[in-house]
Order: C-alpha cells, then structure tokens, then sequence
C-alpha cells in the first residue's frame, strides 16, 4: 500500500507554497501530501491513503477536532501517528488534543527532520501484520466500511492481544459499538481504560456507551471526572447535558448546552444535545432544524431518532417517521445506517407501501453487508402481506388487520 | 558503511614537544576542544606513550631532544599495530634541517610556523576528521564479515508497583526517551514493552521507575499484580504535601493555564515567576515541595545561582527538578530530568506524576530490613541493536532511542562473546544522534575495564579477527 502523510496547515502559514522545500531531502517512507482547507483534507482522509496526519495550529478549532475524529475513523486511535507542529502550545490547547490521545508536538524549526522519524517508524509498524497499529487500522477500515462481516473479522484478529493492550481494547470496543452490542463496548472501553488512565478517549467513550445503555450514573461520574482535567471540552459538556436530560434534569442539561455552545455553537455534537432538550421540551420543529447541521451522529442520539420514527409511525404519521428517517440517514455513522434504514423499511410496511418496504428492507441488507434473521423474517412478511392484499383485492374482500401492525 | 556522530569519540592525542613550555599552550588549547592530551618529552617517550596509548593523533614537532618526527615516523611504520596513527608534523621553521626528516615520507598533515591557536585547531581538527574520524582502529563490522545484528539487555529485579509506576532495581539509568522489551527470566511471565522511565538513585542503588499505563505488551498481567509499595504513609509527608510544584514559568497566562488543569489531577502548581523567585521558594521550602518544574535553565546568573542552591540541598530530601528544553540532545540524569519541548499533555503529567515518588523512599522498602514484601522479579530489558564496527577499545553501536553514558549493557553476539573470552558486558561512553536520521543512535562502548591494557585488548581481539573467512569483494555497480 502506498501511504501517505497529510500536512493539514491550520495555521495560514503559506504552508501549500513552501512544503516541498522543506521537506527535500529527508527521507519519509512515504509520500507527503498537504492541504490548506477542511474540505481538502477531509477528501484526502476519506480516500484512505493517509496513515500520518500532522497539523500546523495552534488552537483548538473546530476544523482541527472534526479531522482529528475523521482520522479516527478512517485510520483508528493510532495517537504515535499523529502530530502536531507548532513551538509553545497553550495548556487548553494540549488538553484539547490530549482528548484524542494526541501528545506528541514538534516544534517548527525541526518539524521537517521529526516528521521524518513519525512516518518511517509508521511504515515498519504497517509492515508487521501482527503490530497493534496494523490491527487498529484493519478495525477502524472495517468499520468505516460497516461490513458486519468484516468488522467481526477483523476484531477476531485481534485475539487476546485487547486485554494487555489499550489502543486495541480500544478499538475492540469501537468494533462492539459498531456491531451494536454496547455492553461488550462498554466492557471494553472500561478495559482500556483501567489499563491506560491517561488514554482519554477510552474514557470518553466509555462515558458515551454507558449514556447508550442507559447507566446513567455511571456516565455521570466518568464525565464529571473527566471534566475536572478538562473544563474547556465542548463534546464533553455536550455529553453532560444528554446525561441531564435522561435523568430528566432540564435545567442542568440546559446549563451545560449553553456553557458548550458558548464555546463551539456549531459543533455537531452540541447540536445534538440542543435537539435533544428540544424534543424532550416538545420542540419537534425546531430540533428537525438543527439535524441539518449535524454530521457523524453517534449511536445515542441515532437511537432517540429511531426511538421518535417508531412513535410517529406508530401513532399514525408515517410520512412524518420517514421524512425522520430520510434526514437521520444523512447524518449518522456509516455503522448505524441500516438501522435507520431498517425501521424506514417498518413504517412503510406500516404504511403498506410494500415496494418501498423491500427496497428499503434490501438497502439494509446492502448496509449492513449481510441478511440477519430479523430482517429476513420482514422481508418474508412484506412479501406475504403484498400476496395477501393482492388476493384480497382480487376477491374484494374486507381489508384483514396485519400480524405485524405493532411492530415499529 | 554508516556515517558516524563524530561527537562519540573523545580523541586521544599524543604531543611530542621538545620543550615542555612549548607544549603547555597547545596541550590546554586541546583539552579545551575536548582531546585527551598526553604529553612526550622526547621520542623515547613519544614511541613508549603511543605503544600505550593508542592515540587517534601524534602531533610531533619535527625536532626533538633524542630524534625527529622522521624517525617516529619510521618507528611506527616499523610496527604492524601501529602504523595506522596519523602523524601531524610541526614544522617550527622551515630550516633544512627541519624539513629533510619530513621528506619521502607519508605525514598526515602539517603545521607551519610558529603556534598560532585558532589555525592550529582548525588543522588537528581537519587531520582527525581524514584519517581518523572515530579511530585509526576502527573496523567497520560490515567489511570484516561478523554478524551486524546484536541484542543489548541490562539486568534488572522488578520490585513492585509505586502508585501508578513499575519500580524496578538496575545497575543502570535507562533513557526517558529508551523503548525497551521487559523479559522476565521466568517463563510464567510474560514481555512487556517499557518506555518513558524516570531513574532514582539513593546511594549507589539505582531504581528505574516506568508509568504503568504506558507498558504495552503480554506482560501486563503480572505488572498490575506486583505488590504495591505503601510509600508517604508517614504523616510528616502525606501524598497531599508532596503534590505541591514550583512551577518557574515566565509566561503568567501559561502559568494559569497549567494550574487550573493540573489541579484536576491532583497537582498543585505555585508560581515562581522569575528563576530567582523559584530559587528562593526551593531554598526556603524544600522540604513540603513535591517537585519543581524549570521552563527553562540558561547559563546565566540566576541559572548558576539556581544550580548552587540546588546543589547544596540534602541528597535525599532535594525536591526532584524537570527543565524545559528545546535541545534534542538533553539527556536526563538522576538529578535533572529534562522535558523537551512543546511536549505533550500526559508526558508532563505523568513525569510530574513520577516524581513524587522519593529514591530513599523506595530504598527503604527495598531494604533487606523493610516491612513491605517486594516481588524481585529477575528481568532482562532488552533492545536491539546494530554493531557498526569495532575499535581499540570496544566500538560502535546503533540503536532506535539514545543510551545514556556509563550504562551497563550485556551484548548478546556469538564472535564478541568468543572474543572477548566468555566476557559480555560493556560500558557506554558516549551517544548522540545521527546527523540524518534522530531516530537513529550510534554509542560508543568499551568492552576493556579501567586499568585493562588497550594493547592486549587490541592484539587479542585481532588475533580472532584474522580467524575470519575473507570478505568476497562486492560486485562493481
């Protein structure tokens, strides 16, 4: 594979004009590639090439946040592979970064010469299959590819190696997460956790997975504890008010909305704590707003997405649950899709539109890269009730109530 | 064959002057620039000393009390081990009677004229780099046709856990900066890979301590089962006292920064704004500080101030001292242990973390009389490594991370160990990083003890270099 280490210039250095000087003459491993704009290195990223990624800034924006987490999904938590150039980083700035492990800074005047040891050292790591790095990567590219499949595949692979190393019990839990079983993520995430207690995202994630499965308090005190090394975290704040509003709490929950909006206000994640508030403060219209803002949309609020479709389809607003699922479609993790999909495919058999009901039943199927017996069973019984209906239209028959009218 | 730091070798020079107060000048200038310097009297001396010696350079002048620099010449061609030393000539006059010795005969450089020190320098400096760079001696480990490969390990008894730090017992401080693989000499045990260690010294005992959270590997398991030692119960130093750093920082807002965060992990940063303000913190307060982090030391007043202060403190009792720097080749000792920066987040963290914990503190658990139950297990940490060649006193290794000076190291290699008589171990002189690649580390080592005749090193270790199989030349490109 031919890799590839992405300068990202966040700093309006000029970078795009003197890169290629600057990095003459030293010896990589692999090509150098940079980009000035969000947009660039974002395509460079989901292109799959970049193995390094190393940032020109020196604060914490939010361009920065969203590539640092597209560089966790398209390569993994892989923190040795990932740098940041600049020469006295402010202490928020290196706590920032320090949420997605990243601790390794270098200074302007030698950056050319210590990237160069980055990305040699990333390139011998890729070579040996059984390295934790090249297991991490494996993982992270099965998910991103949402192949259930491979995902099981490639966390199989990793064998015992996830219980005396955090980076990949790590990754094992993404995989779980990934997979849906979020009590296996949450295990996992507590195991990297205790192995590492300065690994951040662990901690973090183990936070978000316990919020999923509904361990309120928990999640409460890994966050609170987080919050106490970090009080300029907006993801975090964001998170500490989606726990507020399980627990019913409004006012703290709406405390820690502006106190993260205050910071990022456009930041996907404290839009989805502000929608969250909305629709549990019956503010439906205003939260379908601020879904288009969002993107990479996790698993806690996906499942308040699919938990609202299921109620709007069943109380007898089936257009409204698939215009629902059509905008959460767009914005949630490639993982979680064919759940969207899955329940899109439900309220139009509700709504009896069997064709639509199959092609969304086959969607699922294509995204979650295999059939699963619970879609099996809807597709047998789109496939049954459209005969039905058909023979009973024939005969002129009294219309018969469906078996599976409850169903979401 | 690799291109070698010249900085590793400290060359050894041979002065035969005719005149002692001649020599004097010249011999200061050259310990100065970082020459070993040994004086000869006369050409008696001259041959005794190099027979000695060994010296990478003989600078003679042309006439001397007993003979001429032509004759040395002549002496040393005469000689099967020595004949490689470059001779520099010193030509004081250029008087027949000076330049007929230096006639027909193959000199490695000359100076002419009168001592003048700066062009002086500059020649030896030149000479030195043409002909003998590490060491006339020296054999590149590839052309003689011995195995490259070779793995370094240094012996060591883990003894348990310090709050969040493996502790083990070396003979050897281990580079912050050393990835080394931990191998229990059990099998029950598995390896673990150690990194980022923090070296205490209490005595003549030297303890490595490595954060736990940054060991990967299958060892784990048995680290996270090591006793833990109960250190700081005594009331008089709570772990709540020894928390508490002077942070000198002259960047007030940075200051702040680091203070509100590092309180989340239990660190109490207390200003010192100037390097005498946190002088005169220490010095008053030594004893209830946990720590004290330098953004940086400089060589001016108040930095030698700082360092006379420092000094006078009471070994055990002297708070530990992080310094800032920018330098690449910083390399941390027991006393001061450097930081390079910008750095990262945890790294600081868990160095500040790490040094809380107290060398007598952890001696007295690892005493033989001590109430707390170590683990003592044995252990190896081993790296590998790449032998570049050989000289009269040892040679030349390449690592992956740097070796600090005075490190004991066992080095596993069929034809050193037959060579050397059954004898492994070796000691290392000096490390620095490749011009081109900082990743990459050359160490000097000695393999001869003090005392040990360089000779007898030398003429032994031919001896078993000549039983080699002849290299085949390799095919012209």
């Amino acid at each position: 594979m031919d890799w590839t280490c992405l300068l990202v210039d966040l700093s309006g250095l000029g970078l795009a004009q003197t890169w290629q000087d600057q990095t003459a003459g030293h010896d990589y491993g692999m090509a150098i590639s940079c980009a000035s704009s969000l947009e660039e290195a974002q395509a460079m990223l989901n292109a799959g090439s970049v193995l390094v990624q190393a940032f020109f800034a020196s604060e914490n924006g939010g361009d920065l946040q969203t590539l640092l987490k597209s560089f966790q999904t398209n390569v993994g938590c892989i923190s040795d592979f990932q740098a940041i150039i600049c020469d006295e980083p402010s202490p928020v700035f290196m706590a920032g970064v320090f949420e997605f492990g990243i601790e390794q800074f270098v200074p302007m005047a030698t950056w050319a010469k210590e990237l160069a040891v980055v990305t040699r050292r990333a390139v011998e790591l890729m070579q040996d299959e059984t390295s934790p790095e090249f297991k991490t990567l494996s993982l992270s590219r099965s998910i991103r590819s949402a192949d259930q499949g491979a995902i099981k595949q490639a966390s199989d692979a990793i064998g015992d190696m996830a219980t005396y190393d955090y980076r990949l019990a790590f990754a094992k839990g993404k995989a779980a997460e990934a997979s849906g079983n979020y009590a296996a993520a949450a295990d996992a995430y507590a195991s990297a956790r205790g192995m590492n207690k300065m690994f951040r995202p662990s901690a973090s994630s183990l936070g978000e997975t316990l919020l999923v499965t509904g361990r309120l308090d928990e999640a409460l005190d890994v966050f609170k504890t987080l919050e106490k090394t970090n009080p300029y975290d907006v993801e975090r704040k964001a998170n500490l008010a989606s726990v507020y509003v399980e627990k019913g709490d409004f006012e703290m929950a709406q405390r820690y909305v502006d106190a993260a909006a205050k910071i990022a206000p456009n930041n996907s994640k404290v839009l989805e704590a502000q929608a969250q508030v909305m629709l549990c403060t019956g503010k439906v219209g205003e939260a379908f707003k601020l879904m288009d803002g969002m993107s990479d949309v996790g698993p806690f609020f996906a499942a308040k997405l699919n938990e609202l479709g299921i109620q709007l389809s069943q109380s007898g607003k089936g257009k409204s649950a698939l215009a629902l699922y059509q905008k959460a479609h767009k914005i949630v993790r490639p993982e979680l899709k064919y759940k969207i999909t899955l329940n899109a495919a439900l309220a139009c058999r509700r709504l009896k539109a069997w064709d639509m009901a199959m092609k969304y039943a086959l969607r699922c199927e294509k995204e979650f890269g295999a059939s699963f017996a619970k879609l099996d069973k809807i597709k047998e019984s789109i496939i049954v009730s459209k005969k039905q209906e058909a023979a009973a239209a024939a005969q002129g028959a009294p219309k018969v109530p469906l078996p599976t009218d409850k169903a979401g | 064959m690799a291109i070698i730091s010249p900085t590793i070798t400290q060359h050894t020079i041979v002065l035969c002057i005719e005149k002692r107060e001649r020599g004097i000048a010249t011999q200061a200038m050259l310990t100065k620039a970082g020459f070993r310097v040994v004086m000869a009297l006369s050409l008696y001396d001259a041959l005794k000393c190099i027979a000695q010696e060994m010296p990478h350079l003989v600078i003679s002048e042309v006439i001397l009390s007993d003979g001429t620099a032509g004759t040395l010449y002549d002496r040393l061609q005469a000689h099967e081990m020595l004949k490689k030393t470059p001779i520099m000539a010193h030509v004081l006059k250029k008087t027949k009677e000076e330049l007929t010795p230096l006639s027909t005969r193959k000199f490695a450089g000359f100076f002419l004229g009168p001592f003048e020190p700066r062009g002086f320098l500059a020649k030896v400096y030149e000479v030195i780099r043409a002909h003998a760079a590490v060491s006339p001696y020296f054999l590149d480990a590839e052309s003689l046709g011995i195995k490259t490969d070779l793995t370094i390990s240094i012996d060591a008894a883990v003894m348990g856990r310090a709050g969040e730090q493996m502790v083990s017992r070396s003979g050897t401080e281990v580079d912050p900066a050393a990835s080394m693989v931990c191998v229990p000499a059990s099998p029950d045990f598995g390896p673990a890979v150690l990194r980022m260690a923090t070296n205490l010294r209490s005595g003549d005992e030297i303890f490595n301590m490595f954060p736990i959270s940054r060991i990967i590997g299958a060892g784990r398991k048995w680290v996270l089962n090591l006793p833990e030692f109960k250190i700081g119960a005594d009331a008089s130093k709570g772990p709540e006292k020894l928390k508490k750093v002077v942070f000198y920082e002259p960047n007030e807002a940075r200051y702040e920064g680091f203070r509100e965060l590092l309180k989340g992990y239990g660190i109490d940063l207390v200003h010192a704004k100037t390097l005498p303000m946190a002088t005169a913190m220490v010095k008053r307060d030594f004893e209830t500080i946990g720590c004290v982090y330098l953004h940086e030391l400089m060589n001016d007043a108040s930095s030698i101030e700082w360092k006379g202060v420092y000094a006078k403190l009471p070994g055990g009792r002297k708070p530990p001292l992080i310094v800032g720097t920018t330098s690449q080749n910083a390399r941390s000792t027991t006393e001061t242990r450097y930081l390079k920066r910008p750095f990262g987040m945890g790294v600081f963290v868990e160095m500040l973390q790490a040094s809380f914990e107290r060398a007598d503190d952890i001696a007295s658990v690892a005493g033989k009389n001590a109430a707390t139950t170590t683990a003592s297990v044995s252990v190896k940490y081993q790296a590998p490594a790449i032998l570049i060649g050989l000289d009269e006193t040892g040679g030349i290794l390449q690592v992956r991370f740097p070796l600090l000076k005075g490190s004991r190291l066992n080095i596993a290699h069929a034809f050193l160990q037959t060579a050397w008589e059954g004898r492994a171990q070796v000691q290392v002189v000096a490390s620095a990083p490749t011009e081109a690649k900082p990743d990459i580390w050359h160490a000097r080592f000695e393999a001869i003890d003090a005392g040990m005749s360089k000779v007898k090193y030398w003429e032994k270790l031919a001896k078993h270099l000549a039983t080699l199989p002849p290299v085949p030349a390799k095919p012209a490109a």
